[in-house]
This record gives C-alpha cells, sequence and structure tokens, in this order.
C-alpha cells in the first residue's frame, strides 16, 4: 500500500469518523468545548496552509465531511475565547477555506461571523488572515468570503445580525444559541 | 457515507423528536427551535400541539422519506401581514434596512404563483421555474431573518414549500434545516424530495 503523501488526511479520517451523530452546526449541539477527539486533532494540525494541504482534503471529504470540519473550526473559536489563547483559531481557521460549496454559503457566513466574533474575543487578527486564506480558497467560496462577508459593513457582519447571540460573553462557557 | 447512512436511518426518529420539541419549545433555552413570539392581537399563532396533532405520520415511507405534503397546522396559520407595521408584530431586526428588506422578500414570496423552493446553497435557483420560486439575494445582504421571512411569506399566503434538497443531505442546524422547521412551526405546507 502507497504511502499516504498527505499524511493530514489520516488525521482528517480519524476525526471524521470520531465526530458524533450530534455535532450540529454551527456548534456541535450541546458537546462539551473541546471534546478529547477535538483536541487530538487540533494537536495534529499547524498553522502551515498550502495549496497541495487544501486540494487533497477538498477531493476526499463529502458534503456531510465539510460540515463537520467547518463545526470544528466554529468551535476552535469558541474555545480560543474562552481561554483567550488563539492557538486553537489560528491551527483550525484554514479549514474555512477547503470545500468549494459543500456548505451552503449562508451556513458560511453564520460560521465566519461566530469565528470572527471569538477572534475579537480572544485578540485573533481575523480580517488579515481570512483575506489570505481566500486566495487559497475555490472561487465559490472565496466569493463568499469576500463578496459575501468581508466587503459588508461591521454591522452586518455583526454575529447577532447573522442570528447567533453571545452567552455568557467574556467567561470561559462563553457559548452561542440561534437567535432568530 | 456512515455518518449519511446514519442520518437516513434515524430520519423519521427525528422528525418525530422534532415534533415534540416543537411543543416544548415555549422555552427560549430551546431558542433553537422556537418560533418567534407574536404580540397579542396582531399576527395569530399557531399552536404548537396544533402542529403535533395535524401532523401527518403516514406522509412517510418505510425508510422516513415524505411521500407526500406534509402540513403543520393544517393551514390554520398566521394571517398574511398586508402593510408594514403589522408585518414588524413579533419581530426584531438589527436595522431598518434589514426590516424593510424582509417585508420586500416577504411580499415577494407572497406572490409566487405555485410556491417557493427552499434547500441547500443555490439549488433551488436552477429549479426555480413555472411558477415555482427562490429566494435571491446578494450574499453581502443576507441575513437569516430576512431568509425566514421570505419562508414566512409564502406559508402565511398558503403557498406551498417544496424542499429541493434530499433531506439525508441536510446538516441539523444548518439554514435549510431551519428553513424546513420554520414551515413546520408555522403551520405551512412542506414538500419534501
Amino acid at each position: 500500500m502507497e504511502a499516504d503523501p498527505n499524511p493530514i488526511l489520516e488525521d482528517v479520517r480519524a476525526f471524521l469518523s470520531a465526530c458524533p451523530d450530534s455535532y450540529d452546526f454551527p456548534i456541535g449541539g450541546e458537546l462539551s468545548i473541546p471534546s478529547a477527539f477535538e483536541q487530538k486533532f487540533l494537536t495534529l494540525l499547524s498553522g502551515d496552509v498550502t495549496n497541495q494541504l487544501l486540494e487533497s482534503v477538498r477531493q476526499n471529504i463529502s458534503r456531510n465531511d465539510a460540515y463537520s470540519l467547518v463545526i470544528f473550526a466554529v468551535r476552535m473559536a469558541v474555545h480560543a475565547a474562552r481561554t483567550k489563547d488563539t492557538a486553537p483559531i489560528e491551527k483550525s481557521l484554514w479549514i474555512l477555506s477547503v470545500d468549494d460549496n459543500d456548505v451552503d454559503w449562508r451556513d458560511t457566513l453564520i460560521a465566519l461571523s461566530i469565528v470572527e466574533d471569538c477572534s475579537a474575543r480572544s485578540g485573533f487578527n481575523f480580517t488579515n488572515r481570512i483575506a489570505e486564506l481566500a486566495q487559497l480558497a475555490p472561487s465559490r467560496r472565496r466569493k463568499t468570503i469576500e463578496d459575501g462577508y468581508l466587503s459588508r459593513t461591521p454591522e452586518m457582519r455583526d454575529v447577532e445580525t447573522l442570528g447567533y447571540k453571545p452567552i455568557n460573553p467574556d467567561s470561559n462557557e462563553l457559548y452561542y444559541v440561534r437567535d432568530y | 457515507m456512515v455518518i449519511a447512512s446514519k442520518i437516513k436511518s434515524s430520519l423519521y426518529a427525528w422528525l418525530c423528536v422534532m415534533v415534540v420539541v416543537l411543543g416544548l419549545a415555549e422555552n427560549r433555552a430551546w431558542g433553537f427551535f422556537a418560533p418567534p413570539e407574536p404580540a397579542p392581537g396582531q399576527i395569530e399563532a399557531v399552536s404548537p400541539e396544533a402542529v403535533g396533532e395535524n401532523y401527518e405520520a403516514s406522509a412517510y415511507d418505510a425508510s422516513g422519506y415524505a411521500v407526500a405534503p406534509i402540513r403543520g397546522a393544517g393551514g390554520a396559520g398566521r394571517q398574511f401581514a398586508s402593510n408594514f407595521d403589522d408585518f414588524l408584530v413579533g419581530r426584531t431586526f438589527k436595522s431598518p434596512a434589514e426590516a424593510r428588506k424582509a417585508f420586500d422578500v416577504y411580499q415577494q414570496a407572497a406572490k409566487a404563483d405555485k410556491g417557493i423552493l427552499i434547500g441547500h446553497g443555490d439549488d433551488a435557483i436552477g429549479q426555480a421555474f413555472d411558477g415555482w420560486q427562490a429566494f435571491r439575494i446578494m450574499e453581502r445582504q443576507w441575513t437569516p431573518r430576512i431568509n425566514m421571512s421570505w419562508i414566512d411569506g409564502a406559508v402565511d399566503a398558503g403557498k406551498p414549500v417544496r424542499l429541493i434538497t434530499p433531506f439525508e443531505n441536510v446538516r441539523r442546524g444548518s439554514v435549510t434545516w431551519d428553513e424546513i422547521q420554520r414551515v413546520i412551526s408555522r403551520g405551512g405546507e412542506l414538500i419534501s424530495p
């Protein structure tokens, strides 16, 4: 059997197989943040993102998998905001530029707004980094990030405008609930 | 594949749970499913119990897929809000512009000849013909409240809502999932593929 040219794929597969059925959009339902399988996956990620990495993951995931990865990225942002440690966002943000249209663009907008809200709470420079990652994203996702999200006014990017309300802000029990 | 299979096999159970939860959704802690709270006298609320009583379980085949229209509260639903002030009752928007846009799309949906289409991303747009209308909006203008106002416009006008995306491909908690919840909780007619 040939060695996997991109070992991260094995880690992605292991992560996806560990995701429970209750891993609901956008923040995994009632599951505690972070769960053990997420912590394990996070330790395997680095902030280094290449086209090869994105392409190999992109070609090996289903729509459902793409949702699970985006949910993971959102949850890691919440984890970062709770702990005031930017590393979980730095290591997982690239996931938002993986798939083209597997995750509904409307759900992508919601995910981006929660991640941005968490970034502000943890001190992470979200706008610069997501703009860089948009350059690596496939065309449909790039359009959503740049035209659909970054071109909005701050008010239109606000997490509450995009339908989610932070609960217990500024605490290590930060959470978001649907509010529309 | 395994996850999709699990979702498929548990679909019927989830729909049943969904209807039960709608009955419990008075508490905003269940906000995921909670319908908006209408002010007295302006918009006639559909009781969650009514959704449960009128739920047509027989509309599902053995695998849990809907094979006939599902009607929540049997069309006993809310009155169509013909003016902006009535429309605003029981709704919260983040800006006047959002409220105005929401009312525009509410009215648009009500004018669909046959009904409206919902589904993942742009799926519905490709099938918006022969009197069926899909929601079109610039991504930078989209908000969930505008989106749901569009659903409400069709439901309040008594128009059916057709789901384009196979239910097994709808992620729980996604906007499409919320659209489905909205139609059912508001007493609308949902036609599933």
